[in-house]
């Protein structure tokens, strides 16, 4: 999985740090490590947490963007 | 439920997980053990075939949760690998001094004594306390790798 770079790129615009986030939404700091990382898939849920917090839309933060739409795709065609 | 509130929902999965993995373990070691009694294989002396057995599944579970950071009895798990550590590193001892002292040998004809299962069994706890101070250990400074 990509790495969520939108996400961490908000979290840092708003200058908070993993730790901060992941309070604020009720997780641990790894998990929030780990979505950044690419290495989790949140839930909706938690998806739209994260979003109230750093003010942003779910289509910010985790709509792909237009590399690893191309890489989804290729994926498939496969 | 307490436990549940403590995890957030990727501990939860992972704690799935972990589950799975040590049912997995309990399963495979009890065919095995009920092969070789098949066999007439005994590999450890009265009950100890099984308190080992009983004793790997908690070993895998327990490792695995320190590993990936899961402590579904939140601060209390501290605890419980610092005194089980020290509990095994005491029981280690003690088997190794009774070995050493020629009380009784690891093993007779290929089954372990009493004192080897119970080596064996402290070994395993003294591996589980060092598998979470070195994961403790490996963390300290990564919060600062995670953030960049």
């Amino acid at each position: 999985m990509a790495k969520n770079l939108l996400l961490k790129a908000a979290r840092a615009a708003k200058g908070m740090t993993q730790q901060e986030l992941a309070d604020a939404v009720g997780v641990t700091r790894q998990t929030i490590v780990a979505i950044e990382k690419g290495d989790y898939n949140p839930t909706v849920k938690l998806c739209v947490q994260i979003c109230r917090v750093l003010g942003k839309t779910l289509n910010d933060l985790f709509w792909p963007g237009d590399q690893e739409e191309k890489e989804v795709s290729e994926n498939e065609m496969q | 439920m307490k436990c549940n509130s403590q995890l957030d929902e990727r501990q939860l999965l992972q704690r799935g997980n972990v589950f799975q993995h040590g049912l997995i373990l309990f399963f495979a070691l009890l065919l095995t053990n009920a092969f070789l009694k098949e066999e007439e294989i005994v590999w450890a002396a009265g009950m100890w075939e099984n308190i080992l057995i009983v004793w790997a599944v908690i070993a895998l579970c327990l490792g695995e949760f320190a590993v990936r950071e899961i402590y579904p009895m939140g601060g209390g798990m501290n605890v419980i690998y610092i005194v089980e550590g020290i509990a095994g590193v005491f029981l280690a001892a003690v088997s190794l001094f009774e070995l050493l002292a020629g009380r009784e040998p690891f093993a007779v004809d290929r089954t372990l004594t009493e004192s080897g299962a119970r080596l064996l069994q402290g070994a395993m706890m003294v591996l589980l306390l060092l598998v979470f101070v070195g994961k403790k250990v490996s963390d300290r400074g990564r919060r600062d790798e995670d953030e960049a």
